[in-house]
C-alpha cells in the first residue's frame, strides 16, 4: 500500500485551517462592526477581538502541529 | 529539494547528563538581556524618573493598565508573573528574528522548542492551582464535583496545554516558513516573513500573558461573574 503520509500531512493542515479561518473572519467582521458603531470603545473592542482570535487560531495551530509530526515521518 | 523539518532542537553539549540545546542557549541570552536592562534601568533610581528609567516606568504603566483592563481591579497582584512572562517571551521571540539565529546551528528561537513553552505552561498551571486554593480551599475542591465533574478537570489541563502549543506552533511555524522561503526565493522574500515574525512574536507574547492573567483571575474569583473569556 503506497505511503499516504504526505497526503495526510497536507490534509491535516488544509482541512484543519478551514474552521479557524472562518471563525477569525467572523470575529474580525463583528469587531469592525462594533468599532464602527462605537468608535470610543475601539481600544477595548480591539483587545477582546485579539484575545478571541488567539483561541481560534490555536485550533489551527493544533492542526499545524499534527501536520508537522506527520511531515517528519515521511519515509 | 530536501526540506528538513527540525522539530526537536539540536543538543549542543551534555554536561553531566543534562542536555544543553541551542534553544536553551538562546533563551539564556534573552534572560541575560532582560537582567542587564533591569540593572541599567534601576541603577541610580530617582523618585522623578528621567532617561531610561522613564522608558521602563512607561512600559510598566502600560502593562498595569492592560492588566487592570483584562483582569479587573485586583489583577495587579498577578502582575509580576504575568509581566515577566510577557517580557521574556517577547524578547526571546524578537531575538529569534536576528540574523544568525536559526541559520547558525548553535542558536535557535527559544520558543520553537516545545520543552521551553511547556515549562512555562507548567509554571502557569501551578500558580493557577495556588490562586484557586488561596481563594477558598472548599470551593476549589467543590468545583471538581458539582456541575460537571470531568469538565472542570479537563479544562484545568487543556488550558496550560493550549498555552504551550499555541506559542510553540506559532514560533515554529514562523521559523520553518522563513527556512522554506530561503530555499525557494533566497533574496528579498524571506525578509517579509521575518517582518511578520516580529509582529507574531509580540502578539503571541501578549496573548500568553493575557491568557495567564485571565486564568489566574478566574481561578481566584470562581463563583463571581465570569470574565469575558470562556474556556
Amino acid at each position: 500500500m503506497p505511503d499516504s503520509t504526505p497526503l495526510a500531512a497536507g490534509l491535516a493542515i488544509g482541512l484543519g485551517a478551514i474552521g479557524p479561518g472562518i471563525g477569525i473572519g467572523i470575529l474580525g467582521s463583528k469587531a469592525m462592526e462594533a468599532m464602527g458603531r462605537n468608535p470610543e470603545a475601539g481600544d477595548t473592542i480591539f483587545l477582546r477581538m485579539i484575545s478571541g482570535m488567539a483561541f481560534t487560531e490555536a485550533i489551527a495551530i493544533y492542526a499545524l502541529v499534527v501536520a508537522f509530526l506527520l511531515f517528519g515521518r515521511i519515509h | 529539494m530536501e526540506i528538513h523539518v527540525p522539530i526537536q532542537p539540536q543538543v549542543l553539549f551534555t554536561p553531566g547528563g543534562l542536555s544543553i540545546t541551542n534553544t536553551l542557549l538562546t533563551s539564556w541570552i534573552a534572560v541575560a538581556l532582560l537582567i542587564l536592562l533591569a540593572f541599567i534601568i534601576t541603577r541610580n533610581m530617582r523618585l522623578v524618573p528621567s532617561g531610561i528609567q522613564n522608558v521602563g516606568e512607561s512600559i510598566i504603566e502600560v502593562l498595569i493598565t492592560l492588566a487592570e483592563q483584562t483582569g479587573g481591579a485586583n489583577a495587579r497582584r498577578f502582575l509580576p508573573l504575568v509581566a515577566t512572562l510577557f517580557l521574556y517571551i517577547w524578547v526571546s521571540n524578537w531575538i529569534g528574528v536576528l540574523p544568525g539565529v536559526g541559520s547558525i546551528p548553535a542558536l535557535r528561537s527559544a520558543n520553537s522548542d516545545l520543552s521551553i513553552t511547556a515549562a512555562m505552561a507548567l509554571v502557569v498551571f501551578f500558580w493557577v492551582q495556588v490562586a484557586g486554593l488561596r481563594a477558598g480551599p472548599k470551593a476549589y475542591f467543590l468545583k471538581f464535583v458539582w456541575p460537571v465533574p470531568i469538565l472542570e478537570l479537563l479544562t484545568e489541563f487543556t488550558r496550560p496545554l493550549s498555552l504551550a502549543l499555541r506559542l510553540f506552533g506559532n514560533i515554529l511555524a514562523g521559523f520553518i516558513l522563513v527556512e522554506v522561503m530561503l530555499q525557494i526565493v533566497p533574496i528579498g522574500v524571506p525578509a517579509i516573513f521575518l517582518a511578520v515574525e516580529l509582529g507574531v512574536g509580540l502578539i503571541q507574547a501578549l496573548i500568553f500573558a493575557m491568557l495567564t492573567l485571565a486564568f489566574l483571575s478566574m481561578a481566584s474569583s470562581h463563583g463571581h461573574a465570569e470574565e469575558h473569556h470562556a474556556s
